[in-house]
């Protein structure tokens, strides 16, 4: 370890600063100076880096004319290699500030950012996403070769503010230094060039060029458009207040004048900001959905009725405003052009998000981006003009076609798909892979495993075992799929695998976590394979408890991989249908043989008894049965235009396969949080807040039933009391308002929570929870899985885990996000599909009222499982006539509805007079709803629903609700939110 | 045997009868004549944490000063003018008789009353240049001395080194807005202090009948009489403070104030000088 | 405002230095007239007075003990010293507690037995403060001790390291003091390898906190060499002065 105490030169910056109380303190910082700031170019023989960056020259003409001649023999299609000399740019504190779009997008590499630039960055009080980390970004990247070279602390480069100059003349000497220096020490070797707008004088015996931004952009047309957009705009007329400066906001803040919030913009109502548990509705002024603002909140005098009410109610309601804006949160956004006939090159792209506002390019080829999907950057917003500035990024591809909408929709949420680096790939085993069973318990010949999964299953990673002991005691195994035995902690493929978090399921396409050799082969516990597992194993005594728990690596072989309709007949001894095979899965119905038809029938019989005794144990324990009922399945032809929709039917064999991985879930969560407290990776429910159930209490007291939501005891007895007998509706819509009043299940580290009460999960009703059974389809059962094995590895003592709580935490917020993203992409994905399939079969369907507002109703359709509000009223506040309505008493579409909307909030009730005759709409009525799609080029066709008559009606319809008798009071149990990735994998009918 | 002795122990056991030996012939034991006081060496603005700074050293006797200065409001029958608050301390360590923080506290509290006196009542410093803005803000500058060693007469390094720092002070330019934020002007100039006079001090004690110039801490624990008489550098008389002691003759008075008047301007040099090299 | 990046991914700290070094360090001896020893010592913008008086009469008579030296420290800093005025509460509980740990670890390095019925007096004044405080008082108060030259078994040397963001740091300034990580002053006697003090606040895991005391050590040592390395120098002059050793 070098002392480099007699090399350093120390130099003290004093200066005064207001610290947070806004007193005026003296701030005195050392200044180190060092002689081992390295150069970090590949051509450089002196400095003693380790890890250089910049490229070095490589000169190929030197080679002799025989070493190129042996070159030409050995590959002679390569073609004629030049002399490759790189450029080092180094660009000036104005250019990174102002710039800093172009030199991320102009894709050159060897750029040189000075310590001078990071620390501007670093400082400025712009409200967009840090520069700092931009620039952080650019030189992580590693295909872009980009440094920071530590000028303000070495000692060959550092300068002193001389006293005619400003600080900002001494930044851009101390960059020309830089340059100089670099040239100087590289012996003039590579051209060096300086980025700036002001012009700067070098020693012309360098080889330093100095280039101003338009010298740099030439020729390359998309940078010419970018760097014309970022003109300072000095407009005369100021639309917008002016933003605080970010020292005001802070200490606003701190005083508590000012409050920090995230705006939140919504599709028709006003934007709205959350401040302390209370909503205010503000201007924008200039901010964008999702940034985080400093509000002022206004007082009572100066509220105002929100804009978007449809009936003039006349409240007011708590208002804010924007002061200023704290930080951007600003991503890339998925646009169309909007059609105009101005021929200028400023052309306005409307986001398919509806939160974000128009944008305004710059280009100059308006015609290769009409009825295109691109994408867009926001560069700024300013106070003189009505919409953001942005430049254009990249087409995705005509408007309309599927791949291209699946792709902004992926975009949309963030998610980015590449396909699998090679580094990754060459981690993958050969095809021919045959299981080691040294080190593992072999299970194959004393175990009859068999899993139970949907129809044309590939990837299979649970399979279950029974085992009927003497003294009436039974041996339970759950086995899932070991994925990491085939991928090491940190590896290449571990890393990508961490990136994407979870496979996604999109309606007509899987995104893979882990490449189809692993997920679809050789992890998947296929029929009569040999495949590793890792195993809980359970005995039970003739009383049902548990007196042994094993866990552990094993190799098995699954024996029969049955589908749910196969497995419960076999336990009810009926017969059912035999299902064709699906070719291009690879899949086929398996056949048992007479010989184990017995043995089998034993098992599950086994296996659905003991699993509705722990189901009923958890209920005891106020397990919340919950329904979300927005689960479908669409079949496909072959353009992949949807032909029908499907509800899901969930029948007690789902149940008994839940309740098993939920066990061994259970199990695995409390192993290895007693091993280590303080990084496990468990996941957990927060127990709801009082104040989400508002709109079940009150939909339930319509009919006077008592939920009491003072625990999931009292929830899940209470929600089992109130049913109707003559309509099974009534039951699972109070369900799925329960669970729209849930909170998110998450995962987390358990060492970032304190009190056994957080790491509860409410809706299980179980102490400790974690994902273990679904490694192939979730990176979080893997990380599980390494815990488990880290704990079965040092029983007897504590051993450094692979994570630290920390580390843990953000892994755990990471995947948190990744899964949040990939709901939203499946449900948007959904709705594209429901959407298409509406197009052209416009129909008349059943629907249930599960929500009465004054001005709209919220209705259920049990066919095709749609939920949506109608609304009642026009934006100016005319009431709708339904056709039926129109027809009887002649009447046009829309009429002014003064006096003729009747309201009761208790009673759930809207009551509509129209000429004389009364209409009464309450909750769990039964309406007739027009399913019809709204198009739009812009967004995305989206569902739309109508009334056809006022009319109601207090049970079904007979003919119009379709296929909803089948449905058996089906409540989808467990941890509702994880089980449901189940359903929408592959269930193609 | 008793008059072989050494001298030290002669000076530790009788120190009374050691100056005896010296007094008469004008000399004393450091070297120095009756009137002479001891070198000074003044530095200012060695400490950075403080917006102004002084280092005095009377030969063996050396006082820091360390000015902070923040933002308040000011009081409201002065809304234009700031605040100065004085504190002065001798830590233990500056002397073998102090070992305790409590047995310091009597002088501690003089020697502030002392110089407080003389920086407000003759109007050292003008408080209204330290106004920011009328009514809602001011600066007030905490004075805080520290002697770091005690060798007799801490009083004049003391004040010395009061105002060798509030010459060095640099106050940061700010601006305060309606809501009574303050704020740094970016690249704003800093405000350095004019002081309207410089009252220098000079003490002296009466030690066996005889006047001390400048007396060490030895001296002054044997002398009968302390005193102190501050002239500032434009001939007028801003201090005269006798807290008791043995009685002096008019004449001796009048010594002592045409010696404190001689030495103001070579003082007031070495100030100027030290606040130049610190530029 | 910016998040302060403690460590910058070139591995850089606040002030340029890197994770394992330590300030600049100055000291000058035998500054004061009145003292028995004095030391005025520097590490960085951290400036510190030690003034040893001793060994002599004890003052508190109650206090004496028969068969060795009492040795008593006093901790304390000026109201200028750190950024923010401090408000100067004289006998605020730092400074107590400073004082009691400073005390405790000399008592056990100097020879107390070889003066019995006396006290010794270490006091110590921080000018300025910019992290590392109570360290730099325990360096002074060595050099004091050796300037009064008062037999001790071996010099005291102290540094701090920490913690911040992952990455183990040696001797924290003010700055990545406050970044609210651990903070480990350590001080021990660098020939015998001994640990005289150690203190630790906030949560660290075991691997953890071995690293940073592995940092600590190293820090120790490093401040040794320096110090070691000016008081031969000082040493000598002094010897060639008298001409003799005794």
């Amino acid at each position: 370890m070098n002392n480099k105490k007699e090399d350093q030169v120390k130099k003290v910056k004093a200066f005064s600063k207001l610290n947070k109380k806004g007193n005026v303190v003296r701030v005195i910082r050392e200044h180190y100076l060092r002689d081992d700031i390295w150069c970090k170019s590949l051509a450089c023989n002196i400095c003693r880096h380790e890890d250089a960056v910049l490229e070095a020259p490589e000169i190929v003409t030197k080679m002799s004319k025989t070493a190129l001649k042996k070159q030409k023999k050995k590959a002679p299609e390569m073609p004629e290699v030049s002399d490759y000399i790189p450029q080092y740019i180094i660009p000036s504190v104005d250019v990174s500030m102002k710039y800093l779009d172009i030199l991320e997008e102009c894709q050159k590499k060897n750029i040189i950012f000075c310590e001078t630039v990071s620390e501007e960055a670093n400082q400025t009080q712009h409200s967009q996403k840090r520069k700092y980390q931009r620039i952080r970004n650019l030189i992580n990247n590693q295909e872009r070769c980009s440094i920071l070279f530590a000028n303000e602390h070495s000692v060959e480069t550092y300068t002193d503010r001389l006293e005619s100059e400003s600080q900002k003349q001494r930044n851009d000497r101390a960059v020309v230094i830089v340059s100089e220096w670099y040239s100087k020490h590289l012996n003039n070797s590579i051209p060096i060039i300086l980025l700036s707008d002001t012009p700067v004088t070098v020693d012309p015996n360098n080889n330093i060029t100095v280039m101003s931004m338009v010298e740099f952009v030439q020729g390359n047309t998309k940078l010419m458009d970018m760097l014309a957009n970022v003109v300072d705009s000095t407009s005369e007329v100021n639309l917008f207040e002016e933003h605080l400066p970010l020292d005001v906001m802070e200490s606003g803040i701190s005083k508590g004048t000012l409050h920090r919030a995230k705006i939140k913009m919504s599709r028709k109502e006003d934007a709205t900001v959350r401040v302390d548990g209370e909503e205010y509705i503000v201007e924008p002024n200039r901010a964008v959905h999702d940034d985080v603002v400093c509000v002022q909140i206004l007082p009572k005098e100066q509220w105002r009725v929100p804009n978007s009410k449809r009936v003039s109610t006349g409240f007011v309601v708590p208002t804010a405003v924007v002061v200023g804006v704290i930080q951007r949160n600003w991503r890339d956004y998925v646009c169309s052009i909007l059609e105009s006939n101005d021929s200028s090159s400023n052309v306005m792209c409307v986001p398919l998000d509806y939160r974000i506002p128009k944008i305004r390019i710059r280009t100059n080829n308006k015609q290769a981006l009409e009825n295109m999907r691109i994408v867009v950057r926001i560069s700024s917003w300013e106070r003189g003009s009505n919409y953001p500035t942005g430049f254009y990024v990249k087409t995705i591809g005509p408007i309309g076609d599927l791949n291209v909408e699946t792709q902004s929709l992926l975009l949309e949420n963030q998610i980015h798909i590449t396909p699998f680096s090679k580094a990754a790939l060459d981690q993958l085993p050969s095809k021919d892979w045959k299981p080691d069973p040294r080190y593992r318990k072999d299970l194959r010949t004393s175990h009859m495993v068999s899993s139970i999964d949907p129809i044309g299953c590939e990837d299979i990673d649970d399979a279950l075992s029974v085992r009927h002991l003497p003294n009436d005691c039974v041996e339970i195994g759950v086995h899932i799929a070991d994925v990491t035995a085939f991928v090491p902690h940190d590896s290449p493929l571990d890393i990508e695998a961490r990136n994407k978090s979870t496979t996604i399921y999109l309606i007509d396409r899987r995104i893979d976590m882990l490449p189809s050799l692993l997920s679809a082969n050789l992890c998947s516990l296929h029929q009569n394979r040999d495949r590793y597992a890792m195993s809980v194993i359970w005995k039970f005594n003739n009383k049902h408890q548990v007196i042994d728990t094993w866990f552990g690596r094993t190799v098995i072989r699954n024996r029969y991989a049955l589908h749910y309709d196969q497995a419960q007949s076999i336990i009810d001894g009926i017969s059912i249908p035999k299902v064709d095979p699906i070719p291009e899965r690879n899949w086929s119905e398996a056949q048992i043989a007479p010989d184990d038809f017995s043995q089998l029938k034993k098992n599950l019989t086994t296996l659905q008894k003991l699993g509705q005794l722990l189901h009923r144990a958890r209920q005891d324990n106020g397990a919340v049965d919950l329904e979300s009922l927005d689960q479908v399945t669409f079949s496909l032809d072959d353009k992949k235009e949807p032909t029908k929709i499907s509800t899901k039917v969930d029948g007690l064999i789902h149940h008994t396969v839940a309740e098993w991985m939920i066990y061994a879930n259970a199990a695995v969560a409390k192993k290895i949080h007693d091993h280590n407290q303080s990084s496990a990776l468990l996941r957990i429910h927060p127990q709801p807040k009082s104040e989400n159930f508002s709109s079940l209490l009150k939909v339930a007291s319509v009919r006077d039933y008592a939920i009491n939501v003072r625990d999931n005891n009292t929830l899940a007895k209470s929600l089992d009391g109130a049913v109707d007998r003559s309509d099974p509706y009534v039951n699972m819509l109070l369900r799925s308002l329960a669970t729209r009043a849930m909170e998110e299940a998450q995962y987390v580290s358990s060492g970032s929570l304190t009190g056994s009460e957080a790491l509860r999960h409410y809706g299980l009703a179980l102490q400790h929870y974690t994902h273990f059974t679904s490694p192939i389809r979730r990176y979080a059962d893997i990380i599980v899985h390494r815990q488990l094995l880290n704990c079965l590895q040092n029983e007897n003592h504590a051993s450094r885990e692979l994570f630290n709580n920390q580390q843990l935490q953000k892994i755990a917020s990471a995947i948190n996000d990744r899964k949040r993203a990939a709901d939203r992409a499946q449900q948007e994905s959904t709705e594209w599909f429901r959407a298409i399939y509406f197009r052209n079969k416009s129909q008349v369907v059943d629907g249930i009222v599960f929500g009465v507002k004054s001005t709209s109703i919220s209705v259920f359709l049990p066919q095709y499982y749609i939920k949506g509000q109608i609304y009642l009223t026009t934006r100016e506040g005319q009431l709708i006539i339904p056709i039926k309505e129109r027809n009887r008493f002649e009447l046009p579409e829309n009429i002014p509805s003064a006096g003729v909307i009747d309201y009761h909030e208790e009673k759930q009730r809207v009551g509509i007079s129209i000429k004389g005759s009364l209409f009464k709409i309450t909750v769990f009525d039964h309406v007739q709803v027009q399913v019809k799609i709204s198009e739009s080029k812009a967004h995305l066709p989206q569902v739309s629903l109508e009334l056809t008559t006022f009319k109601t009606s207090t049970k079904p319809s007979a003919g119009a609700s379709g296929g909803c008798q089948t449905i058996v009071f089906a409540r989808l149990r467990g941890d509702h939110k994880g089980q449901i990735q189940r359903w929408t994998e592959s269930k193609m009918k | 045997m008793k008059l072989e002795a050494s001298a030290d122990v002669i000076r530790k056991l009788h120190p009374l009868e050691f100056y005896k030996r010296f007094l008469p012939e004008g000399i004393r034991p450091d070297g120095r004549n009756l009137n002479k006081p001891r070198v000074t060496v003044i530095s200012a603005g060695s400490l950075t944490t403080a917006e102004g700074s002084a280092l005095v050293k009377l030969g063996s006797t050396s006082a820091i000063c360390g000015i902070k200065a923040e933002v308040t409001i000011p009081a409201d029958t002065e809304p234009q003018c700031g605040k100065l608050v004085l504190s002065v301390e001798l830590p233990p360590l500056c002397s073998p008789n102090i070992q305790r923080w409590t047995d310091s506290v009597e002088q501690n509290s003089s020697l502030e009353v002392q110089i407080e006196d003389i920086l407000l009542k003759t109007n050292v410093l003008n408080l209204e240049a330290l106004c920011i803005k009328d009514s809602s803000a001011v600066w007030v500058l905490y004075v805080d001395v520290y002697i770091l060693e005690h060798d007799g007469n801490c009083f004049d390094a003391a004040l010395l080194s009061v105002l060798t720092a509030l010459t060095n002070v640099k106050l940061p330019e700010v601006e305060v807005n309606e809501e009574q934020i303050v704020s740094i002007v970016e690249g704003g100039s800093t405000q350095s202090l004019e002081l309207n006079h410089y009252p220098i001090p000079l003490s002296f004690c009466i030690l066996d009948d005889k006047l001390l110039v400048d007396p060490t801490s030895e001296e002054e624990e044997l002398s009968s009489t302390c005193f102190t008489i501050v002239y500032n550098n434009r001939g007028e008389l801003c201090s005269l403070y006798k807290p008791g002691g043995k009685h002096i003759n008019d004449d001796i008075l009048e010594e002592c104030k045409q010696t404190t008047l001689n030495r103001t301007e070579h003082i007031v040099k070495l100030m100027k000088q030290a606040n130049e090299a610190k530029k | 405002m910016s998040k302060i990046e403690f460590i910058s991914p070139e591995g850089l700290r606040v002030d340029g230095r890197r994770p394992q070094e330590v300030r600049k360090i100055n000291y000058r001896l035998n500054l004061f007239s009145r003292a028995d020893g004095s030391a005025y010592y520097e590490q960085g913008n951290t400036r510190v007075l030690a003034a040893v008086y001793g060994p002599r009469q004890v003052t508190r008579r109650g206090a004496s003990k028969h068969d060795r030296a009492i040795i008593n420290c006093e901790y304390s800093m000026a109201t200028f010293s750190t950024g923010e005025r401090r408000k100067s509460a004289k006998r605020d509980r730092r400074s107590t507690e400073i004082s009691v740990v400073i005390r405790q670890t000399f008592e056990s390095v100097i020879l107390t037995h070889l003066y019995p019925r006396t006290q010794i007096d270490i006091f110590m004044q921080v000018l300025q403060a910019d992290g590392g405080t109570r360290c730099a008082c325990i360096n002074a108060a060595s050099l004091a001790l050796i300037d009064a030259g008062i037999p001790m078994r071996d010099f005291v040397v102290s540094c701090a390291a920490g913690m911040i963001d992952g990455v183990a740091l040696t001797d924290l300034n003010y700055i990545e003091d406050s970044a609210g990580g651990p903070d480990l002053p350590l001080a021990i006697l660098p020939k015998q390898n001994k640990i005289c003090l150690l203190q630790m606040d906030s949560k660290l895991t075991i691997e953890q906190y071995e690293e940073v005391m592995q940092m600590a050590v190293e820090g120790c040592k490093q401040i040794h060499a320096v110090l070691d390395a000016k008081l031969k120098d000082v040493t000598d002059q002094l010897v060639n002065k008298r001409k003799t050793l005794l």
